[in-house]
């Protein structure tokens, strides 16, 4: 180890150095703060032996000036001095020194404080072997997340028409990089396209798992032909809703321990007539936007997927007019607290779907979104949060 | 999140208070398999100071409702507050769950299975 040997009588510096030298270190020497600070600034050296009075610059000063400098290692500094009371004492520990020596000094004294030196900056560079490990693993989990995150918001489809008039567009806002929430819309044949939203319970990267899972089955229930709008297939067999979740509840039971489970809206619209038949398992209720008439919160519940593996599911069945919408959301939105501990509520998300009836769906989700934001007061949400809104078109018939 | 109890005859009260959530999912887990070693599996969850329950503190009881069931046992719910109900409802646990308006007319149903006190 490098040590640094501050004093302005020469002397001493060579009767300290030959000691140590003696032991194994290797030793630079100063004749006051301003050279050591000099030498510190040049050399990595993490022991440093100072005299308390020098010229220029005292053994206090130098202490001072070495924790004001920050070095990327830590200094032990041992003050060596003539002075031995407890007033001086505690003015060198107050400004900085690690430990303290009296003149005339004892040769044993001297290695021994030093071998306590040593112990401290061992213990120093283990935390900071440590630390630079645990930071290392931090910023690799955090760039995993990342590109899971990127994964995840890939797989949600992008606002947009499928054919017939009608419109999809949505909101998602993971409350830790990855969500259990998901959503997305299939189009199953010429004139048949399913949707879905679903909440996988807990949140994180253990309800994303999950959550990938199930948009991968989900989405593979028909397999898109070329744009992945379904192309131009007429006709294809497809399980109802019913059959689907049924299905689904089946495989996806949860074991005892880790409870994992879902909730969602799972859908089938047949776009000739706008015929809805829906499965709620256990999410809240949709929200059937009608033109010229009050919101209707459709269905009350159901069970989750996976949690009982008796359940039964029924259907619930509405057609969307023209220029009506229907509006799916986890309870992540109606849940979501302000400062105030204050629920957003499903009232208040009805009333703002009410109030921007006649923006476009686009302008409607972001007006929501930011709402939410604004409600929250920032973009760090307790829970995920999505939505899924479907449109169909005023003017009826196929216009896309 | 603190658990207290009471034991009435062969019946546990369990209390909990605030937020049911995934944290407090884990210490209601760990304590129910507590009493499960124990061979207490008549019991009862309080929920009268709960007022928010999440996603894994549902599944969290439906987690102890099992365990307790293959032994024979059952766990009963008891003062839900309105909110709560409404979750319960939302997700079924009603039809899972045997409910009472509150945890005495919960441990009377043990007591007196034929009466069906108050549910």
């Amino acid at each position: 180890m490098r040590i640094l040997v501050v004093d302005d009588d020469m002397e001493m510096r060579l009767l300290i150095r030959s000691i140590l030298t003696a032991k194994g270190y290797e030793v630079l020497t100063a004749s006051d703060g301003i050279e050591a600070l000099a030498v510190l600034e040049k050399e990595k050296i993490q022991l440093v032996i100072s005299d308390w009075l020098m010229p220029r610059m005292d053994g206090l000063e130098l202490c001072k000036r070495i924790r004001a400098a920050s070095f990327p290692w830590y200094v032990y500094v041992i003050i060596l001095t003539a002075k031995d009371t407890k007033g001086e004492l505690v003015a060198a520990m107050e400004s900085g020194a690690d430990d303290y020596i009296a003149k005339p000094f004892d040769k044993d004294e001297l290695i021994v404080r030093i071998h306590a030196g040593e112990r401290v900056l061992n213990l120093e560079k283990t935390l900071e072997d440590r630390n630079e490990r645990l930071s290392k693993a931090l910023s690799t989990i955090r760039k995993d997340l990342e590109a899971a995150a990127h994964l995840q918001k890939d797989l949600l489809p992008r606002p947009g028409r499928v054919s017939s008039g009608f419109s999809f567009d949505g909101i998602f806002l993971p409350c830790s990089f990855v969500a259990g929430d998901t959503y997305n819309y299939i189009k199953l044949d010429r004139d048949h396209v399913c949707f879905f939203l679903l909440d996988v319970s807990g949140h994180g990267v253990q309800a994303a798992m999950l959550s990938f899972t199930l948009t991968k089955i989900l989405s593979s229930l028909t397999i898109p032909a070329g744009d992945g709008q379904g192309g131009g297939v007429d006709r294809r067999q497809f399980s109802s809703p019913v059959k689907t979740v049924h299905e689904l509840n089946l495989r996806f039971q949860t074991d005892d321990e880790t409870i994992q489970y879902f909730t969602m809206i799972f859908g089938i619209m047949d776009t000739r007539d706008g015929r809805m038949t829906m499965v709620q398992a256990g999410q809240p209720s949709p929200i059937h936007m009608r033109k010229g008439e009050e919101p209707v919160l459709l269905g009350s519940g159901g069970f989750p997927v996976g949690l009982n593996p008796n359940a039964t599911y029924e259907e619930l069945e509405i057609y969307l007019k023209p220029g009506e919408r229907l509006i799916l959301y986890s309870d992540g939105i109606t849940e979501c607290t302000n400062q105030d501990g204050q629920e957003f509520s499903t009232e208040r998300l009805v009333d703002l779907l009410q109030k921007w009836e006649g923006l476009s769906l686009r302008s409607a989700m972001e007006k929501l979104e930011k709402s939410l934001l604004e409600w929250r007061g920032s973009d760090e949400f307790e829970d995920d949060i999505s939505l899924l809104a479907i449109e169909r078109s005023r003017y009826n018939g196929d216009y896309g | 999140m603190e658990i207290m109890d009471e034991v009435i005859g062969k019946v546990t009260v369990l209390k909990m208070r605030g937020r049911l959530n995934s944290v407090s999912a884990v210490s209601l887990k760990d304590r129910v398999n507590d009493y499960a070693k124990n061979g207490q599996i008549h019991l009862v969850i309080d929920m009268a100071d709960i007022d928010f329950v999440d996603s894994s503190g549902l599944g969290s009881l439906v987690a102890c409702l099992r365990s307790v069931r293959k032994l024979g046992g059952d766990v009963r719910i008891a003062g839900l507050q309105d909110r709560v109900r409404a979750v319960f409802e939302l997700i079924s646990l009603h039809r899972i769950f045997e409910i009472f308006d509150d945890a005495r007319n919960a441990v009377v149903s043990f007591q007196y299975p034929e009466k069906d006190a108050g549910k």
